[in-house]
């Protein structure tokens, strides 16, 4: 049995930006499988998990997308040199200086124009080298279209995990986690890795639209306020997962946060609150169809976007136990 | 009841987005008699039916949805009377309580298009465990440089003060709660009526007026008429899903709009010479038609209201859901939107809860196929 | 030329009849079956095979409309879609579906100071001219507001292959797939030809037609940017003119469908079909809307370059637009023999 911390050591190295997801979406197939009663790919790419209930019970979404930020080839000079764009929010002052991967396998190191100022950072002056020395030899390996993600190792440190992927890698294995350790129950539960979450959000609205559950729960990493002049964000690392009482594009079900806060409360598993700006899934999910009453459980995390963001395993293993405690209770909003 | 009253009491409740319970339940209950059945949906969307002659309809039969088979042409129209929805949006803007600091302050955020320019020294109520006056607060003049004062004091150095001790807040305020501005519901001269709120309870007081109207005007429609959640903020979650339920033929969105007073100078209308029909592509053309022609017919003034994109209300929402929706926008004209003294006037309130009673009589089987015919 | 017709044709997104009029005419003795919603996207089907493919071209273009008539007899518009300010003034436009003319004036460069000569004239100081003299005499030639008003630009040739016109975003994508749905049938298809409206205000056709038809895959056929031209660097021509349709990287609508950006490069490269990448990742087309109708629907953009794109007139390549006819039509051949499976 592979323990989540085993399980996000090796999610987190599994290459899979918004719009790839392919490769990822096999891992935790793999995964998910023996745990699961069905186990399916919708027409968006989104991979669906269904442990079926007693039928006397609630149908709920759980969910984390499982895309990364990255890259993509955009234009490749004369001399080989491959010009990008973002695939998700890669700022590019996290991607100077950056190893990166290709959907090949080939590795290269994303640098800079020199300038005077920080301020004249821009992703246009950004190039990716992978050593090649003509447009054509670049294009053996890298095709325009193609994406490359952030690499590294994931540390440990003390309770605290650093590397790439963590977003949402992290959020990945507290489902695999979950679905290890749920009981049979009343409620029908569908496990749901989504696509392009780091894009749009797009993926959670097509997948809500085929599982049509009754509610759902979202989750995500979320951004913590605990380092020097961080964004006003009253969630810090090693307190437990936060729940988002709202962010720029969403507000959370009221009825869903008091759910959450009751069962938290009740079996003394701390909860952050959140209130942040940037989006995630529960929008496109809490609008899908005749409305899903939808909450959101983030995993605080730092240097979100970079190639080494942190996480708290005991906050990770919060997060997978709230949502057991909560898939055992009724579920009345 | 008197409809000055009800609008009082609509304005009184707090509804800011996330939290519409208060005006929901209101209209259950003011409502009730108006209606056959009405019900609050799973985001907190109130859904009133009013069914048309011979109609059967109800609201526990709304088409549940799921991964269905296509319906392939839309000729192929679910059975039954038409369906006309008319939809006032429930929430409205305001603040949100996002730390609680050292000395009882509260930092706090907006929630919806907050006019921030009026937030310095406002009057405020916080609503925690029970509503707590205060003020919002910054550092006063005399220590503030002759640039900052030209400019507008960002949200994140302006604070509230209750005049409580940390303690006293932490006991009454919790993150996330709503902070709303104190008010007054005022009547001025000529029929206006000036408050917090107007935004957008004027037209869910319209939506009354249409469904007091509709108790003796004759009507083979099914008419909805529906309160919705988040349309400040969020993506107008209550439109679109209060829309996939009922999968209404047509969706007209009752809102306000700006009024004219010195120094507007496009873009808006004046007050007391009834509603604005909107024309543009969220209004489809022969539905836009058919409110001024009944308008004419009940000799109800209006003003063509040009919206040539998004109109900012929930018809945006409601126009692309499932196999799209003939929509319409209705709008009151109002002053001074976003503040806590919009005012608006009690004529046009009634003129726009006409003009739709009898848009929805109108409706029948031949107009919902026409609006398909382009 | 059917392209000539389309662009010559007016439609601003929510009027866009006189182009549903003229595509209806054309296309009737082709296809099997044509309706409207209630968005007033105009569907054809040709086929009934197994395999549902949806081909989505929008009908409307960027324009105006009225947004107010002056005392004096001017009119105020609106942007319908985006429009740079810098390329309106000076402008003859037709108003109404009547194409009354008018034009788009401005202040004598003679009147002006130094330093307003150097300024970008604002839009909401520019306004339509049609030589009347007071508000009730527009009001009697029948405009009100919200009554769409055009580029006043007439198509044609400035050679063999390269053509000028107005709205060739999306008249183009509309005469690739007119010329689709007349030259070929695929009776393992069931071929949907969605003429979309009011793509330019927010993509909102494509979704609903989208969700009626619920296809198993869709293309998107767009008139794109292209700025081949003097001072641009080559990384930042957006397309070439010239160099074959245009298949999107990404946009800010979305990222196309794997399995089908990669299926359309493979067929354009077994069939020698030159082609090439979309380089941008601004703007968004219809397969933003579509991908993310109900359960998801695999969809690509395939466009046409046109230099000046969303301005009065634009310039485009014949051998690209025939280029995009070849390579759909590659595509869903591929689709019926069953080499792709969506």
């Amino acid at each position: 049995m592979t323990s989540m911390l085993e399980q996000l050591h090796r999610l987190a190295a599994v290459w899979g930006p918004s719009g790839r997801e392919q490769s990822i979406l096999r891992h935790l197939s793999d995964a998910i499988e023996p745990l699961a009663d069905e186990v399916r790919v919708d027409r968006f790419g989104n991979l669906v998990a269904a442990r079926r209930g007693s039928g006397a019970g609630k149908r709920v979404m759980v969910s984390a997308h499982m895309d990364t930020i990255g890259a993509i080839a955009m234009n490749i000079s004369d001399k080989g040199l491959i010009h990008l764009e973002p695939v998700g929010g890669l700022k590019a002052w996290n991607a100077i200086g950056q190893r990166v991967v290709w959907s090949s396998g080939v590795v290269g190191i994303l640098q800079h124009e020199p300038v005077e100022e920080s301020k004249e950072i821009a992703f246009k002056k950004l190039w990716c080298d992978i050593g090649a020395t003509s447009r054509e030899e670049a294009l053996e390996n890298v095709r325009l279209g193609d994406m490359c993600t952030l690499v590294g190792d994931l540390q440990q440190m003390g309770d605290f995990i650093s590397g790439p992927s963590l977003d949402n890698r992290a959020g990945c294995a507290v489902l695999l986690e979950v679905a290890r350790h749920l009981q049979p129950g009343d409620h029908d539960v569908c496990f749901v890795f989504t696509c392009q979450g780091e894009t749009g959000p797009r993926g959670g609205g097509t997948a809500a639209f085929g599982v049509d559950p009754d509610l759902a729960f979202v989750v995500d990493a979320a951004a913590a306020g605990d380092v020097p002049k961080a964004p006003r964000v009253e969630v810090s690392l090693g307190k437990g997962p936060a729940v988002k009482l709202r962010d720029g594009s969403y507000m959370g079900h009221i009825g869903m946060i008091d759910l959450v806060r009751r069962v938290a409360a009740d079996h003394a598993i701390p909860l952050q609150t959140e209130i942040a700006t940037g989006n995630n899934d529960a929008q496109v999910v809490s609008v899908s169809g005749q409305g899903i009453p939808t909450a959101v459980l983030d995993i605080p995390a730092r240097y979100r976007g970079t190639a080494a963001e942190m996480v708290s395993l005991p906050d990770m293993h919060a997060t997978a136990d709230l949502l057991l405690k909560l898939l055992a209770s009724s579920l009345d909003v | 009841m008197d409809l000055a009253t009800h609008l009082a009491d609509l304005v009184r409740a707090s509804s800011i987005t996330g939290r519409e319970r208060a005006v929901a339940d209101l209209l259950l209950k003011d409502w009730a008699p108006l209606v056959d059945e009405a019900k609050l949906d799973r985001l907190g969307s109130y859904i009133g039916l009013k069914r048309g002659e011979g109609s059967a309809s109800e609201l526990r039969s709304l088409p549940y949805p799921g991964p269905e088979s296509s319906p392939g042409r839309p000729g192929a129209r679910r059975s039954g009377p038409p369906r006309v929805m008319a939809a006032a949006h429930i929430d409205s803007i305001g603040g949100m309580v996002t730390a609680i600091e050292p000395g009882g302050f509260l930092r706090f955020t907006t929630v919806g298009g907050v006019d921030r320019r009026l937030l310095m020294a406002q009057e405020v109520e916080v609503q925690g465990r029970r509503l707590v006056p205060g003020l919002v607060g910054s550092k006063p003049p005399h220590v503030t440089t002759m640039e900052e004062r030209s400019k507008q004091m960002p949200i994140e150095d302006l604070y509230i003060d209750t005049g409580l001790t940390e303690a006293e807040v932490r006991e009454l305020v919790a993150l996330g709660d709503p902070v709303l501005p104190r008010f007054e519901f005022r009547e001025l001269r000529n029929g206006r009526y000036s408050s917090r709120y107007m935004d957008n309870r004027a037209s869910v007081a319209a939506l009354r007026v249409a469904l007091e109207e509709l108790q003796h005007v004759r009507h083979t429609a099914d008419f909805y008429a529906v309160g919705t959640v988040g349309e400040e903020f969020g993506g107008l979650p209550g439109a679109v899903t209060t829309t996939f339920a009922i999968k209404p033929d047509i969706g007209i969105a009752v809102d306000v709009t700006f009024a004219k007073h010195p120094h507007s100078e496009t873009d808006s209308f004046p007050l007391g010479e009834g509603p604005t029909i909107g024309v543009g592509p969220n209004c489809s053309p022969k539905l836009a038609r058919l409110m001024r022609t009944v308008a004419g017919d009940l000799g109800i003034k209006y003003s063509l209201e040009v919206l040539p994109g998004n109109s900012g209300t929930d018809a945006w929402g409601i126009q692309t859901v499932r196999g799209g929706v003939a929509t319409g926008v209705l709008s009151i004209p109002l002053r001074y939107m976003h503040t806590p003294v919009e005012t608006v006037d009690m004529a046009d309130i009634k003129a726009a809860g006409r003009l739709l009673a009898n848009v929805v009589a109108r409706a029948d089987a031949a107009l919902v196929e026409d609006l398909t015919c382009y | 030329m059917l392209l000539e017709r389309l662009s010559n044709a007016c439609g601003i997104s929510g009027r866009e009849d006189e182009v549903r009029d003229l595509l209806r005419q054309e296309l009737a003795p082709y296809v099997d079956e044509m309706w409207t919603d209630a968005i007033g996207n105009l569907i054809m089907r040709k086929g009934s095979g197994p395999v549902k493919v949806m081909l989505d071209a929008h009908t409307d273009e960027v324009g105006f409309c009225v947004g107010s008539i002056t005392d004096d007899g001017y009119l105020k518009l609106k942007k319908m879609g985006g429009l740079d300010d810098r390329v309106l003034p000076g402008r003859q436009v037709w108003v109404t579906q009547k194409r009354i003319p008018a034009v788009l004036g401005a202040k004598a460069w003679h009147l002006c100071s130094g330093e307003e000569r150097g300024k970008v004239i604002s839009f909401d100081q520019m306004y339509a001219d049609l030589g009347c003299r007071s508000r009730k005499e527009v009001e009697e030639l029948g405009i009100e507001p919200g009554e769409p008003v055009y580029f006043a630009t007439t198509f044609e040739h400035f050679s063999d292959k390269v053509v000028k016109g107005k709205a060739f975003d999306d008249r183009a994508g509309c005469a690739v797939l007119a010329e689709i749905l007349m030259r070929f049938s695929y009776p393992g298809l069931t071929m949907y030809g969605a003429f979309v409206s009011q793509e330019e205000v927010g993509l909102r056709g494509a979704r609903i037609a989208a969700y009626n038809l619920n296809p198993d895959v869709a293309i998107a056929l767009e008139g794109t940017g292209s700025a081949n031209v003097a001072g641009v660097e080559p990384f930042d021509t957006i397309t070439n003119m010239g160099e074959g349709p245009a298949i999107s990287l990404m946009d800010n609508s979305g990222i196309p469908n794997l399995r089908v950006w990669e299926q359309l490069v493979r067929v354009a490269q077994e069939n020698g079909i030159k082609y090439q990448n979309r380089r941008i990742v601004g703007g968004g087309t219809d397969a933003g809307g579509i991908a993310l109708v109900r359960n998801g629907v695999p969809v690509c953009t395939v466009s046409t370059p046109c230099r000046y794109i969303h301005t009065n007139a634009a310039l485009l390549h014949l051998d690209d637009l025939n280029g995009s006819v070849n390579l759909v039509h590659h595509f869903l051949q591929s689709v019926e023999k069953g080499d792709f499976r969506p």
